[in-house]
């Protein structure tokens, strides 16, 4: 059974950490304030504490049972961070656009996969790593090569 | 949660766990459509509710179908299974095709279909992690980033066109010194060459990593290994670098290409890599090119910058007879850049003979090993027949100025015995005054310690104490027992 602690460690782990992470590197990125985004990420947390109390309560009222509530939790934890990784990429992949002909190719490989072609989970070393790439296909570009 | 879990997940979790329970019934249906419709209620707040709800609806049908009878329940599994070949749902950030997994696990729990695709499994393991295991499998965990963070600190500038002494004593005498002061000061080892950024492991004998990581150099400064013969003070870390190795050049993925050790190695050493190769156990293709070395090959090491030469020596005889197996080598290195050309020497071991005056005659520096020290050996009434010893160390310089009318600057003497006494001061200064005396006044004999830098290009050597590089040094004579011999600059010696 999921408690309150350590639902609040996974919504951390999963998504808030992702979602700030997504933030930071959209602002060096593009040189813009994310406080919007920010404040998002605020009202979601509040959203999801309040959403554990409320299913907790059904739980007591034996509407729910453990294992479903786990359930709806972990999908909402899931949801989230899928949502999270989606926009990062989709950002990201916009602004690459603008320079890079074949954005989708390059985010796919050096992005999605690691370079054996595994799919890798977007982490942080991940994306510095691959931030670094876009920058020098950047300068590349710039460079007329 | 665990790495690769997709939306469906744990929806897949929950189902398992209901359908394990019992038999499908209509209260097993029931709870599932109870469980939807607790979904639909958390749609507000769940964004992405319509991919799980499509599959649950299907898992639903299924059941109903499976509980009015097995076969009904077989086709229509058939025939959502081709419906649902497509590609992705849209709504996990990695998703192999997340719904027709999910379906092809539901029929092999439900209709114990065999699924052939079970090694993609990853998505939907049933057990999940325990955080306190999950805790160690953390990547920041990992031993092998911590020691590649180490690795980043980029130490290898200092050992830039360097040639580094790494080597302590020779065979297994350090293991057993150790053992009778118990202490871990004694060790063996090797050499590291670096040209140009290119760095050479000599002959990785036993505590050669140890010494590496010790002076700040990891297995990702190094792009090749010479192992000159099999011996231990040779080759007995070359199992521990080659696995070192493999795990740092596997972890390093930021870096773009993997990182390949070239393994050039006498025919004993390289059919022992070989083997390992072979049954899988070391030596992989991934990381090392192996190259078996015959004494008159060479190679290039790094294009118009370093070459290498490998002549023959004359070390291990064969039984019963006063001849040498041919598999042992010694090695000239050769360093290039736009304005000169430097050559070092190694002799590996080797009994004295006129063919090593070849190697010798042009190099600027020259690492001999000497080896254990015997009275007939020094009195130059016998000579050792597999190291050179004292006569022979002699006779490589002496020779080599009569012959040619020249000889090395520097002479380093590597891989003492020390099996009974520090003798590597004193040897070094009777044979430095005994080649004086031969008109042989131009050159800087030391006896090799761990630590000790010498400059390729500048042909110098760095001071223990102040760190400078100097032409000059002064070697000190060790007080202690097991003391490192150091070598001084002028400043700091007076
Ligand atoms: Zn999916
Ligand atoms: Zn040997
Ligand atoms: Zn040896």
């Amino acid at each position: 059974m999921m408690t309150k602690e350590k639902f609040l460690f996974e919504v951390i782990d999963n998504y808030l950490y992702l979602a700030s992470l997504g933030c930071m590197v959209m602002e060096n990125y593009l040189l813009e304030d994310r406080t919007p985004d920010y404040i998002i990420c605020a009202n979601n947390l509040h959203s999801c504490l309040s959403f554990y109390d409320q299913i907790y309560n059904q739980l007591d009222k034996k509407e729910y049972s453990e294992q479903e509530v786990d359930t709806l939790l972990t999908c909402l934890i899931q949801s989230l961070k899928q949502e999270t990784l989606k926009s990062i990429n989709r950002e990201l992949k916009e602004c690459a656009r603008n320079y890079l002909p074949d954005a989708d190719q390059f985010f796919n490989d050096y992005l999605m996969h690691d370079r054996k072609g595994n799919i890798q989970e977007l982490t942080a070393s991940v994306l510095i790593a691959f931030l670094r790439r876009l920058r020098e296909s950047e300068t590349a570009y710039a460079e007329g090569k | 949660m665990q790495k690769n879990e997709t939306m469906l997940t744990p929806v897949y979790r929950y189902v398992f766990s209901v359908l394990d329970e019992s038999a499908v019934t209509e209260d097993r249906i029931r709870q599932m459509r109870v469980f939807k419709s607790h979904l639909r209620k958390s749609a507000c707040i769940l964004t992405e509710t319509k991919e799980i709800e499509s599959i649950l609806d299907c898992t639903i049908e299924l059941l109903e179908r499976f509980h009015e009878s097995e076969e009904i329940g077989q086709d229509f599994w058939n025939n959502k299974l081709k419906a649902l070949q497509c590609d992705s749902c849209q709504s996990c950030y990695h998703c192999k095709k997340c719904r027709i997994y999910y379906w092809k696990e539901l029929g092999e729990v439900l209709l114990q279909k065999t699924n052939d695709e079970k090694k993609s499994k990853t998505y939907f393991p049933v057990r999940s992690l325990p955080d306190e295991i999950q805790r160690h499998l953390e990547p920041s965990a990992s031993i092998s980033t911590l020691y590649l963070s180490r690795i980043k600190r980029d130490s290898i500038g200092v050992f830039r066109n360097k040639f580094l002494m790494l080597k302590g004593m020779s065979s297994s005498t350090p293991a057993m010194l150790n053992n009778i002061f118990d202490t871990n000061d004694y060790v063996g080892g090797g050499f590291y060459l670096n040209w140009n950024g290119y760095g050479v492991a000599i002959d990785p004998g036993y505590s050669f990593v140890h010494n590496l990581h010790h002076y700040g150099l990891s297995v990702l400064d190094v792009q090749a290994v010479i192992i000159t013969h099999e011996h231990i003070d040779h080759n007995n870390d070359m199992r521990l670098l080659d696995d070192l190795h493999f795990s740092a050049a596997r972890f390093d993925e930021e870096k773009e290409k993997t990182h390949i050790i070239d393994w050039y190695m006498d025919e004993i050493s390289y059919a022992m890599a070989s083997v390992l190769r072979t049954e899988r156990s070391g030596f992989k293709e991934e990381t090392c090119r192996l190259h078996r070395v015959m004494a008159g090959d060479s190679a290039e090491l790094k294009t118009n910058e370093l070459d290498v030469t490998f002549f023959p020596t004359k070390h291990i005889p064969k039984d019963g007879t006063y001849n040498y197996k041919e598999h042992t080598f010694g090695c000239s290195f050769c360093c290039k850049n736009k304005v000169q050309k430097k050559i070092i020497t190694y002799t590996s071991d080797t009994k004295y003979f006129n063919g090593l005056l070849e190697a010798v005659k042009e190099a600027d520096m020259v690492i001999a090993n000497i080896s254990g020290i015997y009275e007939d050996d020094y009195m130059q009434i016998k000579e050792k027949s597999t190291h050179l010893g004292y006569g022979g160390c002699y006779n490589l310089i002496r020779k080599c100025s009569e012959k040619y009318g020249r000889y090395p600057r520097f002479y380093f003497l590597s891989e003492f015995w020390n099996g009974k006494s520090d003798i590597r001061y004193d040897i070094v200064k009777c044979l430095k005054r005994e080649l004086e005396e031969q008109g042989i006044t131009d050159i800087r004999i030391i006896p090799s310690e761990t630590g000790m830098l010498y400059d390729i290009e500048d042909g110098s050597i760095q001071c223990s104490q102040c760190g400078q590089y100097t032409d000059e040094v002064i070697v000190k004579r060790p007080t202690g027992l097991n003391e490192k011999i150091e070598v001084l600059c002028r400043e700091c010696y007076f």
